[in-house]
């Protein structure tokens, strides 16, 4: 965001304006590459964003500037707020979103704005393909296929010589030994919070 | 996501805004019981909810994100005028009843030492340990009524004095009235 000092400025001032400035710029980042994976819903993930922002225009006054901006700060109240969500929902949710807590570990450090972020997806796609050369070809192919590549189950299938029934097996084994790989690596995929 | 992820019949009831199609659900769960397994497939779907993200990221539409800031945020954000606060409604019509109620017993006839006040204490004294809008306004009738006799007396004596006048001019003129 251009100028974003001065914008950050004005908001704690108290310009709704340049409040709204940071939303813009930033909200679709937060949704898509923090609240997304971490809570693997879009209504949870909306009221997350929401609460982020509420919670940042009520404490941006105590923000003190910093070299990397104002999105670090954002995106750990982001997380902040995704946590408290997935404490008072449970365990499911726990397991089904979590891996964003772990993806710091994909890249070489924490993201620092929207550019880094799909920085850090590319390396977490470069870390996956490095898990899938390490299982069965047939689960690493099933993975590919299917969830990489966005085949039907008819199509995966046909190119893996099964039924569809028998491909939804291998789907399954295939999720655990992935999993079973990601953790020998340091990459926990699921694991609680 | 794209409709040949939708390939498996949706259920609405089950977590209708996962980003994950409930199909990829039914499809692991499918896998498990055919592989003779049951019980929770979460971990497994954390690992389709990775593959996902690393595919490609759910977007937060632009229209989605216009509504969150309109319906969500800028209320939130956006002070409200002192006239529209909801508290003022309940606290003026209490604060003024409390000035009124001050104003009265401040006049009470118990602390007044004016002229009149031996005639105010002739009136009933109503003031109790805890005033009542009764007691307050039949305290302020008893020193209204002190005051509105005195006026009356000095009108009717006025008034008098006047038409004695009137009828000692007229009988010095020989006249008859």
């Amino acid at each position: 965001m251009p100028d974003e000092r001065l914008v950050v400025a004005q908001a704690a001032a108290g310009d709704r304006r340049a409040f709204e400035q940071i939303y813009r710029a930033y909200a679709s980042t937060l949704f898509s590459y923090v609240l997304v994976p971490m809570l693997g819903d879009r209504d949870d993930a909306h009221d997350c964003l929401r609460e982020t922002f509420v919670s940042a225009h009520k404490h941006l006054a105590a923000f003190v500037w910093q070299d990397s901006g104002i999105y670090p700060w954002l995106k750990t109240l982001a997380k902040n707020k995704a946590r408290d969500l997935l404490r008072a929902s449970g365990r499911r949710q726990r397991l089904r979103g979590a891996f964003e807590e772990h993806l710091g570990t994909a890249g070489s450090s924490e993201p620092k704005n929207p550019a880094e972020e799909e920085l850090q997806r590319g390396a977490l796609r470069v870390r996956i393909e490095g898990v899938l050369e390490e299982l069965n070809p047939r689960y690493a192919q099933v993975l590919r296929l299917r969830l990489l590549e966005d085949r039907s189950r008819e199509e995966c299938a046909t190119v893996l010589e099964v039924k569809v029934g028998t491909l939804d097996v291998l789907l399954f084994r295939a999720c655990k030994s992935f999993r079973a790989a990601c953790e020998k690596q340091g990459l926990m995929v699921g694991a609680e919070l | 996501m794209s409709p040949r992820n939708a390939e498996h019949t949706p259920v609405p009831s089950r977590r209708s805004e996962s980003v994950l199609d409930p199909g990829w659900e039914d499809a692991l769960r499918a896998g498990q019981a055919e592989d003779g397994g049951a019980g929770s497939v979460d971990a497994e779907l954390a690992v389709l909810h990775l593959f996902r993200h690393a595919r490609a990221v759910e977007p937060l539409a632009p229209e989605a994100q216009d509504h969150l800031w309109r319906a969500g945020i800028a209320p939130q954000i956006t002070p409200v005028p002192w006239w529209r606060r909801r508290w003022l409604w309940g606290v003026v019509p209490v604060a003024a009843t409390a000035a009124l109620l001050v104003v009265v017993l401040r006049d009470s006839p118990a602390v007044d030492t004016s002229a009149g006040a031996a005639e105010h204490a002739a009136a009933p004294l109503i003031a109790a340990a805890a005033p009542s809008p009764r007691s307050a306004l039949e305290r302020q009738f008893a020193m209204l009524e002190g005051d509105a006799r005195r006026e009356l007396g000095g009108n009717v004596d006025r008034g008098r004095g006047v038409l004695r006048s009137q009828l000692l001019a007229i009988a010095s003129k020989g006249g008859a009235p």
